[in-house]
């Protein structure tokens, strides 16, 4: 079936890819600001972005190629657990919704690029502000690897063999970013969606009527998974399996919205009232996320088994192989695309919010404090070339069969910034070197728990995945827990006590240099941004 | 430089007294959490709705009850109403 090269399918996959490189290039032009030589204008597109932009924008960033490739291909292998995605992408935008609008405002005010220059502006703590800064450096990293696994099983499926496609595919969104900025991926995103949307509803109409029904799936389904040595995989949910559905869905929840990449998409926002708007309107992706998820079960029901590679199956390819396997070659081309330009558009977003981290809590905090806005975006542009870079040597270096666990991994990090960011946005009753220790708790025990999580599946013995089995505290039980929120548990209680002690102890709380309206700023209007950036004041 | 050591910071008085009203909308997005990370509640697979078993479309239904939540507390607790 895939043993040669399919020439209309290369063909068409290639023409969309040129198109929207070449898109890329021009956004550099798009609502054209003077110059693109500050990271107001190359790492934020001019935080101009209305809620139409806005909308197509963060659903590209949020819903990766992890949507498109990871969650059917868990559903496939796993059943129900790998609907967790429905609730998470649910949950997240009340839970955005409570922290976005205070989050841009201050931001918008105090000249803020990136959540970690809001935590050393807040806390007044330039060591809290880096510990951040790297902490979501090191948890965008993967995900931005696990965007190039979607475009390597697709590739896989068109028939190209080699590490080679891979390198041309994230060179050229390593040049046109560093181009343009945000506003290539903010432009591309029309393209990406657009496609998405088109292919997921041709594909959820069209498969089921070939497949006879939904009732003929889910049968399918459960026949293999009965036939399966796995005792865990279902359709419905075992019962030791409902706690640890529920943390993950939670955890990956209020992870999503605190990476940087999640928080670059919402300051390029123009207004609270155009952030308002484009989160009422966002979850109509998570409609299309549950379509999608559904796709495992049809490749089941249509009898697809995952290529495999050096000797391992490589489920991430069973989405792919379903479109090769039940539409033409036109449409199964434009589904490739589809599925890698939707691997572009969060891949530029990453690393420009990777990047800017880079360039304003370390770069500039560190090394150049008297970097000028044309400075801080010639070393962000170059360090997005350096983290697309070091993607791509992730992934060709190390398995990528289960990248949604990198992912996983990467989320147990990131949420350990959650204290020091979201309850900043509230309060600055907890103490700066509180915050400090209970990230450094959350972040050991994290990772702690990840090295002692086996994956009997594939006789892993370490990093088998993000799920703690609560029989490590001594409870006779199967039940498991996303290490996440064990970890975040941790971090918080850390955090409060250590807070307690030193408030006690009469310990120097950090300069908070923003003032209460500052959270409440509805839009420029009436209201120019404060001259002064963060920096360049007094040092604390 | 405003700095509070305690309590949070939620605006001067009149701002706090013009919210007020407003935010007991936002208790409305307590529904989407109990109603889909309580899995006991949907873990089953009977009625099944064109052979989707009620796990799936239930999940898939909040979708769009979760829309309409936010659509009203965004017309409800709106700075720019």
């Amino acid at each position: 079936m895939i043993a040669t090269v399919n020439g209309v399918q290369l063909g068409v996959f290639i023409a969309l890819f040129g198109f929207v490189s070449v898109l890329g290039f021009l956004a550099a032009n798009w609502r054209r600001a003077e110059s693109l030589a500050s990271l107001d204008e190359w790492g934020l597109g001019g935080r101009k972005f209305g809620a139409w932009i806005s909308w197509f924008l963060i659903g590209g960033d949020l819903y990766t190629a992890y949507t498109f490739v990871a969650v059917p291909a868990l559903v496939f292998g796993a059943g129900a657990i790998g609907f967790f995605a429905v609730p998470y992408t649910i949950v997240v935008y009340p839970l955005v919704f409570l922290v976005a609008l205070r989050m841009w405002s201050v931001c918008h005010r105090r000249g803020y690029v990136t959540p970690a220059d809001f935590v050393r502006g807040r806390h007044g703590s330039r060591t809290l502000g880096l510990a951040i800064a790297l902490t979501g450096i090191v948890a965008t990293m993967p995900y931005i690897a696990l965007q190039l696994v979607g475009i390597q099983a697709v590739l896989k499926v068109i028939g190209l063999k080699g590490h080679w496609p891979l390198i041309i595919a994230f060179a050229v969104l390593a040049a046109y970013t560093y181009q343009s900025g945000l506003r290539a991926p903010a432009l591309i995103a029309f393209i990406k969606d657009g496609l998405i949307y088109v292919v997921v509803l041709v594909a959820i109409i069209y498969i089921p009527i070939k497949l006879h029904g939904f009732d003929d799936i889910f049968a399918a389904a459960d026949k293999q998974f009965a036939s399966s040595p796995n005792p865990a995989d279902s359709t419905l949910l075992a019962g030791p399996q409902q706690l640890g559905f529920s943390t993950l869905a939670l955890g990956s929840a209020l992870a999503l919205f605190i990476y940087p990449h999640s928080v670059t998409a919402l300051l390029a926002s123009r207004s609270r009232r155009t952030i308002r708007r484009t989160l009422t309107a966002l979850p109509a992706y998570s409609m299309l996320l549950g379509l999608l998820a559904l796709l495992g079960y049809m490749a089941i029901a249509a009898g697809v088994t995952p290529i495999t590679t050096d000797g391992k199956p490589d489920v991430n390819t069973i989405v792919p192989l379903l479109f090769d396997k039940m539409f033409n070659d036109w449409l199964s081309g434009v589904a490739f695309a589809a599925v890698a330009i939707g691997a572009l558009v969060p891949a530029a977003i990453m690393s420009i919010a990777a990047a800017n981290l880079f360039t304003r809590s370390v770069y500039r905090e560190y090394f150049r404090p008297e970097a000028t806005p044309q400075e801080e975006a010639r070393v962000s542009k170059l360090t997005s070339l350096v983290v697309k870079a070091g993607a791509v040597v992730v992934i060709i270096a190390i398995d990528p069969q289960f990248s949604i666990d990198l992912q996983l991994i990467g989320g147990v990090i990131v949420l350990q910034t959650l204290p020091a960011i979201v309850l900043g946005l509230y309060t600055v009753w907890f103490h700066r070197w509180a915050l400090l220790a209970g990230w450094a708790a959350g972040l050991t025990t994290g990772l702690i728990m990840l090295y002692k999580t086996p994956n009997p599946l594939t006789g892993k013995e370490h990093f088998g995945g993000a799920q703690y089995a609560l029989s490590h505290f001594g409870f006779d039980t199967m039940v498991t827990i996303y290490t996440g929120i064990l970890a975040l548990a941790v971090n918080l209680a850390v955090t409060a006590v250590g807070s307690l002690i030193l408030h006690a102890a009469h310990a120097p709380a950090g300069t908070d240099e923003t003032e209460a309206p500052d959270y409440h700023l509805e839009s420029d209007e009436g209201l120019r941004p404060l001259p002064v950036s963060p920096g360049q004041e007094a040092p604390a | 430089m405003t700095h509070q050591p305690k309590g949070p910071d939620s605006g001067n008085g009149a701002e706090r007294a013009r919210q007020a009203g407003g935010r007991a909308w936002y208790l409305l997005f307590l529904l989407p959490m109990v109603g889909t990370l309580v899995p006991p509640i949907y873990n089953t697979k009977d009625p099944t709705l064109i052979g989707i078993p009620f796990f799936y479309w239930y999940l898939m239904a909040w979708v769009l009850v979760t829309v309409v939540l936010m659509i009203i507390v965004n017309r409800f607790t709106g700075d720019d109403r």
